[in-house]
């Protein structure tokens, strides 16, 4: 199998098998995330909740970062599921015990995640999506 | 090919609509069903818990797909620090009775997963719809929210990043 030029690259792409979902799949997917949903329910941090005092913390710091230029940027969604999948442990403990210092520690940390999940997100993109994962944790402290 | 204006039937319509479509342009990442279901179920698991967080800027089949691709890729990246075939990666039922075909196989899905990761994200998205969904341009720049411009330069961008390397790939296939 050479690749010579650029049909090619195609044409060894293309020579991949494909898989099709086996019977029931989809049942199984739905079951899982039924199940997602019943943990969620019973979670430590929908329980404990988020104190007042954080989460006007976590509000200003929202609102002070959306403020700042590039007001056309919107969120990245993806990007914020994406981070609260691989971090879920560190934000889940924020959520239960929210501190300046983890606050500011956490929007570091997710700066540094959004420039290597997608180079070409602008500042403006990363500071809403922030915006939006702090508005997620507002809902995890109920 | 999914319809960008497909009737919007909350999760389960989702789920039903889009893991055929999944299954496809996740052909790279997966060595066998098992592993393929394997992905998809993560992806879907992933879509589950960031529902909250979508705001519907975007179509949600677009945000869909980009968390299916990042999630590929992020596997096979972690994947390939860990080096460890699992034994379902050695089952697909209609090549058991060939092994050398099965490691071509998988040697090629590797090399393509690899070369892959070294595309930007912007380029490995469209990249996959173009060569695994078969997509036009016109079609791929409704589902990235670009111009249909933008889309071909990074298409063709990524076209030659991907023969580079996959360069000496027949090299490659028959050492292995």
């Amino acid at each position: 199998m050479r690749v010579e030029d650029d049909r090619d690259v195609l044409a060894v792409c293309r020579s991949l098998e494909r898989f099709e979902p086996s019977a029931g799949f989809v049942e199984r997917v739905l079951a899982c995330c039924r199940g997602l949903e019943e943990r969620r329910r019973f979670s430590v941090v929908g329980a404990v909740g988020l104190p007042v005092a954080a989460a006007v913390f976590l509000i200003l710091l929202g609102v002070g970062l959306v403020a700042l230029p590039f007001p056309d940027d919107p969120a990245d969604p993806a990007l914020v599921a994406a981070f609260v999948e691989d971090h879920r442990d560190l934000v889940e403990s924020f959520a239960e015990a929210p501190t300046v210092e983890g606050g500011f520690g956490l929007f570091v940390l997710f700066r540094d995640y959004a420039r290597s999940w997608d180079e070409t997100l602008t500042p403006g993109t990363v500071r809403r999506s922030y915006a939006q994962l702090v508005e997620v944790l507002e809902r995890w402290g109920g | 090919m999914v319809r960008m204006d497909a009737r919007e039937d909350g999760f389960e319509g989702l789920v039903r609509e889009l893991t055929p479509f999944l299954f496809r342009v996740l052909t790279p990442w997966a060595f066998s069903r098992e592993t393929m279901e394997d992905l998809v179920q993560e992806v879907w698991m992933r879509v589950y818990r960031g529902l909250p967080g979508f705001r519907g800027r975007s179509d949600i089949r677009t945000w869909v797909y980009r968390i299916a691709v990042n999630t590929a890729a992020r596997r096979f990246r972690r994947e390939a620090k860990e080096a460890v075939p699992t034994e379902t990666e050695w089952s697909d039922g209609r090549e058991a009775s060939d092994p050398a075909k099965v490691l071509e196989r998988r040697l090629l899905r590797r090399r393509l997963a690899a070369a892959l990761a070294r595309l930007g994200p912007g380029e490995r998205e469209i990249f996959v719809l173009r060569a695994w969904e078969g997509l036009p341009f016109a079609e791929i720049a409704r589902w990235v929210g670009s111009t249909e411009g933008s889309v071909r330069v990074r298409y063709f961008r990524a076209v030659r990043k991907m023969r580079r390397a996959l360069e000496g790939l027949e090299e490659v296939l028959h050492a292995g």
